[in-house]
C-alpha cells in the first residue's frame, strides 16, 4: 500500500461548504478555489471564491452565461469575493472568515494573480496522456497539507474517471459513511476504474484539457492510493 | 411548560405535511371509495417519513447544517439546483392550495366565496410569518392544531366494528364500481401526500432554528415519534370516517364540507365548529410550513443569511423571498383554479424526492456528519427499501396522473 499526505479532496471535503463571517452571519458558500503554481513544486491554496460569477463558473456553457447574467443584475455587480485563506479558518461544519461584514467588502472583485488555476477549470477538464491518448475527465483535485488548516494545502494530485461519485459522496473517505452496506458496495463498484495523477506528471494545463507525459494505464488506482 | 412544549416542531411539520388541504379531502375521499382498503398506504408513508425526518433532524442538531446545505454540499451546485428548482416547484403549487384551502374552510365557516379569502389569508400569513417568532408560531399552529382530535372522538362517538375495520385494512379489496387503475392512482396519490420533501426541509431548518445541539437528540427524537404518529392518527381518522360514514351512503367527496359531514353526524354542530378551527390551523399550518421551506431551501442554497433567529435586517434577502413567494402565490390561487395546480405539483416530485432523500440517506451514515450516531443497519435497511419505494411512485404518478386524468 503507498501512503501519500492526509488528503482533503477539493469538492468532497471543501466546496460547497457554508462560509460565516466573524460575527457567524452566512455570506454564502464556497463557490470556487484559487490556486497559484509554484516553479519548486505542488500549486498552493491561495484564496476561496464566494458568490456572483464564482457560482455562475461552476455550472458551464450557456448555464454560466445565463447565471452570469442574473448574479451581475442581482448580486453586488456579480463580482465574487475572494478571501485569502490566511484569513479564513476551517470549523467542524463551515468556514469562518476572521473579518466582520463591513470589513468585507475590501475583497470583492477577483485580484489578477499569474499562474492561477481554478478548481472549476480543472474538474471537469479532459487528461491527456501520452501518445494524445485520453485518460478520462477530471473528477476531484486531491489537496495535501497539516489537517485542519487551509493555509497550507497544495494541489497534490488529480482524481480521474468518471466512477468517482462515490468519493464525491463521501463513501472512499477514511471515516467515511459506515451504510448502507448496497450503497458502499455499488459505489466501489462504479469507483473502480478511478485513477490518481499526481501533479508533478501533469505538463500542460490548456482550457478544458490537462496534459501529462504518462500512459493511461500507468495512473495509479485512487483504492491503492488511498486506503478507503 | 417549556419542556412539556418542546414536541410542538415535530406536531407542526407532521399536521401541516400530513394533514394539509390534500389530505384532508384525499384521505376522506379514500375512506369513501375503498373503505380502509389504502390504510397500509398510511402506515407505510408513516415509516417513511419518520425515518428520514429522524435522520435530517440527528443530522441538523449535530451538525449545524439543515438538509439544503446537505443536498449541495453532497450533490454540487448543478445537481442540487435540479432538485432547488423541483422542490420550490412543488411546495409552491402546493402552497396555492394550502392558501385556497384556508379560503375554502373559511367559506364554510362565513358563506364567503373562497376567492376573497385569498388575499386575506395571504396578507395574514405574511403578517404572522414577519412579526412572530418561530416558536410562538409553531406552538399556537400545533396547539390548535390539536382540535383535530375531535376526528378520534367522532370515530369513538360513531362505534364502528373495530375488528371489521382491522380485516378489511389488511385484507385489501376493490369495490364493485371501482377498478385497480384508480386504487393504484389514490394509493400513490396518499404516500405522495404523506411523505413531501417539503416536511423534511422544514423540520431540519427548524430544528437549526430552535438551536438543537447534539444534547437536544432525545428533543428530537420525541418530536418525529410523536409529532408524525399523531399526524398519521389523523390520516387515518379521516379515513375511518369517510369508510364508516360516507362509503355505506355511497357518498364521494367532491368538496371540503363533505369531510366534516362525518364529524356532524357523530358529534353535531360543536364537532363540526371544532374541525373546522382544526382545519384552518392545520391548512395555515401548511401554507406557513411550504412558504418558509421554500425560503429556507433557496437560502441554504446559496448560502445566504436565513431564519427567524436572527434579526430581520440581517436576512434580508430571506425576508424579500418570503414576501416575493407569497406575492406569487396569492397570483397563481386568484388567476388559476387552485385545486387543478396543484394535481400538476406531484409532477416535479419525481427529481424532488430521491435528491432530498439520497443525500440525508448518505449523510445520516457519515461519521464526519453526525459522529458515532450513524444509522444503525435496520434502519438503513428500511430505509433503502423506503427510498426505492418512493423513487418508484414518484416516477410513477405522472403515468397514472395522465391515465386516470387525475379523477382516480
Amino acid at each position: 500500500m503507498i501512503h501519500e499526505p492526509d488528503a482533503v479532496h477539493a469538492l468532497r471535503d471543501l466546496a460547497d461548504w457554508q462560509v460565516m463571517d466573524a460575527d457567524s452571519h452566512m455570506i454564502g458558500k464556497v463557490d470556487d478555489l484559487l490556486f497559484v503554481a509554484r516553479t519548486d513544486g505542488d500549486p498552493v491554496l491561495t484564496s476561496i471564491l464566494v458568490g456572483g460569477v464564482a457560482y455562475a463558473k461552476r455550472f458551464g456553457g450557456a448555464w454560466t452565461r445565463a447565471f452570469d447574467f442574473l448574479s451581475r443584475r442581482l448580486g453586488e455587480h456579480g463580482e465574487p469575493l475572494d478571501l485569502p485563506v490566511t484569513l479564513v479558518e476551517r470549523r467542524a461544519s463551515d468556514l469562518r472568515v476572521g473579518a466582520e461584514r463591513e470589513a468585507l467588502g475590501r475583497y470583492r472583485g477577483r485580484a489578477d494573480r499569474p499562474g492561477e488555476l481554478c478548481l472549476s477549470d480543472l474538474v471537469g477538464a479532459e487528461l491527456i496522456g501520452a501518445g494524445d491518448r485520453p485518460c478520462g475527465r477530471v473528477a476531484d483535485l486531491w489537496l495535501a497539507g497539516p489537517a485542519g488548516s487551509l493555509a497550507d494545502l497544495r494541489l497534490h494530485g488529480l482524481i480521474v474517471g468518471g466512477g468517482a461519485v462515490g468519493d464525491r459522496l463521501g463513501f472512499e473517505r477514511a471515516r467515511g459513511p459506515v451504510g448502507p452496506v448496497g450503497l458502499r458496495g455499488l459505489f466501489a463498484w462504479l469507483g473502480r476504474h478511478t485513477r490518481f495523477l499526481p501533479w508533478h506528471d501533469v505538463t500542460v494545463v490548456e482550457p478544458r484539457a490537462v496534459r501529462t507525459h504518462r500512459a493511461p494505464d500507468e495512473l495509479r488506482p485512487l483504492s491503492e492510493v488511498e486506503p478507503g | 411548560m417549556k419542556k412539556a412544549l418542546q414536541f410542538t416542531l415535530g406536531i407542526l411539520t407532521a399536521i401541516g405535511g400530513m394533514i394539509d388541504i390534500g389530505n384532508l379531502a384525499g384521505n376522506t375521499e379514500a375512506g369513501a371509495r375503498f373503505g380502509m382498503g389504502l390504510a397500509w398506504v398510511i402506515a407505510v408513508g408513516l415509516v417513511a417519513i419518520v425515518l428520514y425526518a429522524n435522520m435530517a433532524g440527528r443530522v441538523a442538531a449535530i451538525s449545524h447544517r439543515a438538509a439544503f446545505d446537505v443536498i449541495r454540499e453532497r450533490l454540487g451546485p448543478r445537481v442540487a439546483m435540479v432538485n432547488l428548482g423541483a422542490s420550490a416547484a412543488l411546495t409552491l403549487l402546493t402552497l396555492v392550495a394550502e392558501v385556497a384551502g384556508v379560503g375554502l374552510v373559511l367559506q364554510l365557516a362565513t358563506g364567503l366565496n373562497y376567492r376573497l379569502w385569498i388575499p386575506i389569508v395571504a396578507l395574514a400569513l405574511w403578517a404572522i410569518l414577519w412579526w412572530s417568532k418561530f416558536e410562538t408560531m409553531e406552538r399556537s399552529y400545533a396547539l390548535v392544531g390539536l382540535t383535530l382530535l375531535v376526528l378520534l372522538a367522532a370515530v369513538w362517538a360513531l362505534h364502528p366494528d373495530s375488528g371489521d375495520l382491522l380485516h378489511r385494512s389488511v385484507h385489501p379489496a376493490i369495490p364493485h364500481g371501482e377498478d385497480l387503475k384508480s386504487y393504484f392512482y389514490l394509493a400513490i396519490a396518499q404516500f405522495g401526500a404523506m411523505v413531501t420533501p417539503y416536511q423534511v426541509l422544514f423540520f431540519s431548518s427548524g430544528a437549526v432554528e430552535e438551536g438543537w445541539t447534539a444534547r437536544d437528540l432525545a428533543v428530537e427524537r420525541v418530536n418525529v415519534f410523536i409529532g408524525f404518529p399523531v399526524g398519521a392518527m389523523l390520516a387515518m381518522a379521516l379515513m375511518v370516517l369517510g369508510a364508516v360514514v360516507l362509503q355505506p351512503r355511497g357518498i364521494t367527496v367532491s368538496h371540503l364540507s363533505q369531510v366534516g359531514l362525518p364529524v356532524t353526524l357523530a358529534l353535531g354542530r360543536s364537532g363540526l365548529w371544532l374541525v373546522l378551527v382544526g382545519m384552518f390551523a392545520a391548512v395555515f399550518g401548511a401554507a406557513a410550513e411550504a412558504t418558509l421551506s421554500t425560503a429556507y431551501s433557496i437560502c441554504q442554497y446559496f448560502g445566504w443569511q436565513w431564519g427567524k433567529f436572527v434579526r430581520r435586517p440581517e436576512a434580508p434577502r430571506f425576508w424579500s423571498l418570503l414576501v416575493f413567494l407569497l406575492f406569487i402565490v396569492t397570483t397563481v390561487a386568484l388567476i388559476f383554479d387552485p385545486i387543478k395546480v396543484a394535481l400538476f405539483s406531484i409532477v416535479f416530485s419525481a427529481a424532488a424526492v430521491p435528491l432530498t432523500f439520497f443525500p440525508i440517506l448518505v449523510v445520516a451514515n457519515d461519521p464526519a456528519y453526525v459522529g458515532e450516531k450513524t444509522n444503525g443497519p435496520v434502519t438503513n435497511v428500511l430505509a433503502v427499501i423506503l427510498l426505492v419505494l418512493m423513487v418508484i411512485v414518484s416516477l410513477a404518478t405522472v403515468p397514472l396522473l395522465v391515465a386516470t386524468r387525475g379523477n382516480g
